[in-house]
């Protein structure tokens, strides 16, 4: 009887596997043997030249010698981390004032859902179309120009060129950013929040606490799990900077090379005339650099648990 | 001025080849060329036509737009086509349809981000079939090469029948001396200026007066002085000379495969410095310049043909009425002559059609009808001397947003002593950065140096194995 | 009456606790503030979108509309090099086909680790657990080759086959089952005679029509704004999708000509989101905190 029923289980359980099999077919065709050979390129001197190629030719580890000796690398992770601060400071911290609002329940702020849609709408906007839309209105010839005009900010017929300095262009990335992720970042935040334990505010409340001391003493100690892996994968994401300086600047990271990321870099190397070896490098390097910070995570993640 | 009369030789060269095919025709006009010098538009060894045969069904065209295509449809005989509807309601040339027995197929990929050069590449390392494509000059010499295109003279086409032919487009699609390609249009530019300013500052509109003050780069940039102090922009844009610059090149961007920068181009980094600083100009995106076409603030920009109707605000259906509209512009030579654009025609080194491909070359950039038609029909310079002297002394074919001026005599005039023959098959990415990194530089943003150092790092991401 | 009375108590205590109206009013101010922030973006591109050409090219700042909305959206239709409407479709039939595969292969895959018991039920799991945060960048260059290899560049299905491994989709509906699906439901329909993929089909999948709709709207979203894997993969202009075309308007000079047409081709880029979005707001919001926090 038992031996039947064990042998029925286990004719159930195949269904585990085959349930599995599309999955782990597609990802082997589609992800792990592409991320396989790329890395298996990153090992040759390869690169398309018009109508020919150029190798493949075993080059050893000489692709990452140049990488890293070369000053792009560095230049253009600098890029990256910059802009991603310029949007992350104010994303986290217009978050957790956001995020302390809507969780607390004696607020009561009656239009909370409505504030809540309105911040959400601007993670699910085409990231090309706002950039686009970006780059059309502060433009030389832009209404935002033409708004500092009307104002006297700036004198008729000399337009701050927002394009032109390192600052600006980069600042403006950043409030992409910034405007794009910090509703995301509220809403994680505010369940975080929600999550405390309610009776320690009461007890808070009952000592006498303000607010702003309730903030930083109970509610920020606690959050620290949740405020760690939204720092890393905002990072994590932050290093998949492309769509937007890529459409604001035409893939150029102008001024003077300042808004070039690196995804743009390997978007260089791997659209139109694709440079394997080079490419293939600098994936491992990506691939190693979100593997540290995955692993800071999941050990963030498993923690909190125990 | 060395060029100038380097020009005027090859041209004087062009006149006596000509002279030479026209004895020649009565003798035999299926003869390899008999000069001994090489000379642009030179077809090769010539095969008799008649023995072209078709072996293929199916003619296989690459193209990046429906210009030609268009083209093709209206005005090669024995074509058969049913038009479509596109997904707005449009009705478009198709596709597909049929050449005689023969059935034609267009693969069309855009150009932009270097996609039609990546079909073309795809096709060629493919062995896909190919029998005819088209190229723009920017990377011509990518293709013009021996296994890639067919010589001129393969396809049984005579140095005489080529040599109406403008000089520089034969240029572009020689390599070693021999003719790959060949193109029906001419894309002659020149300066064009704005009429009421000119008046204010330089006492005339007259084209002559207005070339005589601008007739080399000093002259130019004296004008740019009087301008700026009149209170007007010589040019939108420093990028706006950058063509007429690099159009005269006399060294090629790469030599032993090493970055080299020619005296044009150093010239044009150093006066579009000096006239950015004197604020004469501005620096910024070439294309963003309406305030030009619309108010009386710059004195000139530098275009072809097309660029009147497509670019300078011609639209009488909204409330602003542009300079274009009021023909307020006049067009001069201006320092130096250049062109922009022009598509050119090759024929696949592994085609199975010659014959049909050598007909259509013929047909469509050759034959004197249908260069007439193009012209008068589809707005096209058309690339035959005969013809555009005819259409410079019609009176019907002034411009309206040139005030009545006939741009023809001016433009034909202009291509007759452009020079390229030191172009490389990865010229665009080369005049791209250095326009991007240089504008940099006249900001103010980079020193000379950095933006140098830029210029070679980005073309060198783009062109591996450079030097 | 009783719950007024109740609320008249709440506000007392609120007076006598002190400051919390005050509070609540600066919120409310800041609020309203940072929503603005984030709405003028779409109010400007409306305006400009209702701009002639002509009135753009000066380069002013206009608060309220013009009245060539219309004219705009005409010649965009007719504007014959840029494929609208095709890139819409495109991008429809690319962003659908995704999110349905995405979303039914995902929960099949959950719905296998969390309903059978089986030796390497473990392994995979962590394996997926592993793979979750490798972006697709780090493997697109292989991908390119392979696509090339096997002749499915320039085609839709590089674009919406790999969707069936979606490990983050995967992970939700995971934990969505852990919450919601006893595995009860599951050994009922097997003592009535149902094979498994039948009882998944019909028991399991209904039981996570909610997961599925906040999947299926975020893989349709993500999927309707890609950028980067598409323009790798798509070449002819018929295949192109919407977020190709925007880029081409960055980068071709010479459309940029007709600023209403952009900021047209702009707004209906985004606009089919943002109806969507407003409709179903209740559940994406929701489903945002639902899906990440719990990891």
């Amino acid at each position: 009887m038992s031996q039947v029923k064990k042998g029925k289980v286990v004719s159930f359980n195949k269904w585990g596997y085959i349930f599995l099999i599309p999955f782990f077919v597609t990802y082997l065709f589609f992800q792990l043997v592409p991320l396989v050979t790329t890395f298996y390129y990153g090992f040759f001197e390869y690169y398309e030249k018009g109508i020919k190629d150029y190798g493949p030719y075993f080059y050893g580890i000489k692709n990452y010698i140049a990488l890293f000796s070369g000053k792009l690398l560095l230049k253009y992770s600098l890029n990256t981390l910059i802009m991603w601060i310029i949007g992350f400071i104010p994303q986290i911290a217009v978050s957790l004032l956001l995020g302390a609002w809507f969780s607390d329940a004696r607020l009561r702020l009656k239009a909370a859902a409505v504030y809540k849609v309105i911040i959400y709408l601007p993670n699910l906007i085409m990231a090309s179309a706002f950039s686009m839309l970006f780059f059309t209105l502060f433009d030389d010839n832009g209404p935002v120009n033409g708004l500092l005009m009307a104002l006297n900010i700036v004198p008729e017929g000399e337009p701050f060129r927002f394009f032109r300095y390192t600052l600006s262009s980069r600042s403006l990335v950043g409030f992409m950013n910034f405007l794009m992720w910090f509703g995301n970042t509220t809403i994680l935040l505010m369940a975080g929040m929600l999550g405390i334990d309610q009776s320690l505010y009461e007890a808070a409340e009952v000592d006498g606490a303000t607010p702003t001391q309730v903030f930083w003493r109970i509610t920020l100690p606690l959050l620290r799990p949740i405020l760690v892996y939204v720092v890393i994968t905002s990072l994590i994401g932050g290093l998949q900077m492309f769509d937007v300086p890529q459409i604001l600047t035409n893939g150029a990271g102008t001024p003077a090379d300042s808004t070039t990321t690196l995804i743009m870099f390997l978007n260089n190397n791997i659209s139109g005339n694709v440079n394997y070896g080079v490419g293939g490098a600098l994936s491992v390097v990506l691939f190693i650099i979100t593997g540290v910070l995955s692993m800071i995570v999941y050990k963030v993640s498993t923690q909190k648990e125990d | 001025m060395k060029k100038k009369l380097l020009s005027v030789l090859l041209s004087t060269a062009m006149v006596a080849a000509l002279l030479a095919g026209c004895n020649k025709k009565a003798e035999e006009s299926t003869q390899p060329s008999e000069t001994g010098s090489i000379v642009p538009g030179d077809a090769g060894n010539v095969v008799d036509v008649e023995t072209l045969e078709d072996t293929g069904d199916t003619l296989t065209i690459y193209v990046w737009n429906d210009e030609w295509k268009d083209f093709f449809w209206q005005y090669m005989p024995g074509v058969d086509y049913t038009k479509v509807t596109d997904e707005d309601g449009n009705e478009k040339f198709p596709l597909e349809g049929k050449l005689g027995d023969l059935k034609v197929v267009f693969k069309q990929t855009p150009s932009t981000d270097g996609a039609y050069q990546k079909s073309l590449d795809d096709a060629i390392k493919n062995g896909d079939d190919m029998d005819l494509f088209l190229v723009e000059a920017d990377y011509a010499k990518k293709y013009t090469i021996d296994g890639v295109a067919l010589p001129l003279g393969e396809l049984g086409i005579t140095n005489e029948e080529l040599a109406d032919q403008f000089a520089y487009t034969q240029q572009v699609v020689t390599s070693d001396g021999v003719l790959y390609g060949s193109s029906w249009q001419t894309c002659g530019a020149g300066m064009i200026y704005n009429r009421e300013i000119a008046k204010e500052v330089l006492g005339s509109d007259d084209p002559d007066t207005v070339q005589a003050a601008v007739s080399d780069w000093d002259k130019f940039e004296e004008v740019a002085g009087k301008m700026k102090d009149a209170g007007y922009l010589m040019t939108p844009r420093a990028s706006t000379t950058y063509r007429v610059f690099s159009n005269n090149v006399s060294t090629p961007w790469v030599v032993d495969n090493k970055i080299n920068l020619d005296e044009s181009i150093k010239k044009w980094i150093d006066m579009s410095k000096r006239m950015v600083d004197a604020k004469q100009t501005k620096t910024g995106d070439l294309w963003n310049t309406e305030d030009a076409f619309n108010k009386n603030t710059t004195f000139c920009v530098f275009g072809p043909a097309w660029y009147f109707n497509f670019c300078m605000g011609y639209d009488e259906s909204d409330d602003v009425e542009s300079i274009a509209e009021k023909g307020g512009w006049g067009l001069c030579q201006g320092p130096q002559a250049h062109y922009w654009g022009g598509t050119w025609i090759c024929v696949g080194a592994n085609t199975d059609n010659i014959k049909t491909c050598s007909d259509v070359v013929k047909t469509m950039t050759l034959d004197k009808d249908v260069l007439k038609k193009l012209v008068e029909e589809q707005s096209q310079d058309c690339n035959s001397k005969e013809l555009a002297a005819q259409y410079a002394n019609d009176p019907n074919f002034g411009n309206k947003i040139l005030g009545g001026q006939n741009p023809y005599a001016i433009f034909s005039k202009c291509i007759d002593q452009i020079d390229v023959s030191v172009m490389t098959e990865n010229d665009q990415y080369f005049n791209e950065q250095i326009q991007l990194a240089m504008d940099e530089y006249f900001d103010g943003k980079l020193s000379y140096d950095d933006a140098y150092a830029q210029f070679e790092q980005k073309v060198k991401e783009k062109v591996p194995g450079l030097q | 009456m009783g719950k007024d009375n109740a609320m008249q108590l709440q506000m007392d205590k609120e007076k006598v606790t002190g400051g919390i109206r005050a509070r609540r009013v600066v919120a409310n101010i800041v609020l309203v503030l940072i929503c603005l922030l984030c709405l003028i973006w779409f109010y400007l591109l409306f305006i400009n979108a209702s701009r002639s050409r002509a009135d753009l090219s000066m380069g002013s700042f206009r608060v309220l509309p013009g009245n060539y909305f219309f004219k705009n959206f005409y010649n965009l239709m007719h504007n014959s090099s840029l494929t609208i409407w095709r890139g819409m479709l495109n991008s429809i039939i690319i962003s659908g086909g995704t999110a349905v595969l995405c979303t039914y292969f995902s929960t099949l895959s959950a719905y296998a680790i969390h309903a059978y018991d089986f030796k390497l039920k473990g392994v995979l799991f962590t394996f997926i657990l592993l793979i979750m945060t490798i972006p697709t960048q780090v493997s697109a260059l292989g991908f390119i080759k392979l696509m090339r290899v096997v002749h499915l560049t320039d085609t839709f299905v590089p674009l919406i086959l790999p969707s069936i491994a979606a490990p983050v989709t995967f992970f939700y509906m995971k934990q969505y089952m852990d919450s919601t699906l006893p595995i009860q439901i599951v050994e009922a329909a097997r003592i009535d005679g149902s094979g498994e993929f039948r009882t998944f089909n019909t028991i399991v999948l209904p039981m996570m029509k909610p997961a599925i709709a906040v999947q299926a709207i975020f893989t349709f979203v993500g999927s309707w704004n890609n950028y980067f894997t598409p323009a790798l993969i798509l070449k002819s202009e018929e295949n192109k999708t919407l977020p190709i075309l925007i880029a081409k308007l960055r980068s071709a000079d010479f459309l940029k000509f007709d600023m209403g047409q952009v900021y047209m081709m702009i707004l209906l880029s985004i606009f089919p989101v943002i109806v969507v979005y407003l409709a179903l707001s209740k559940f994406i919001v929701g489903g945002v905190a639902l899906g990440s926090v719990k990891g």
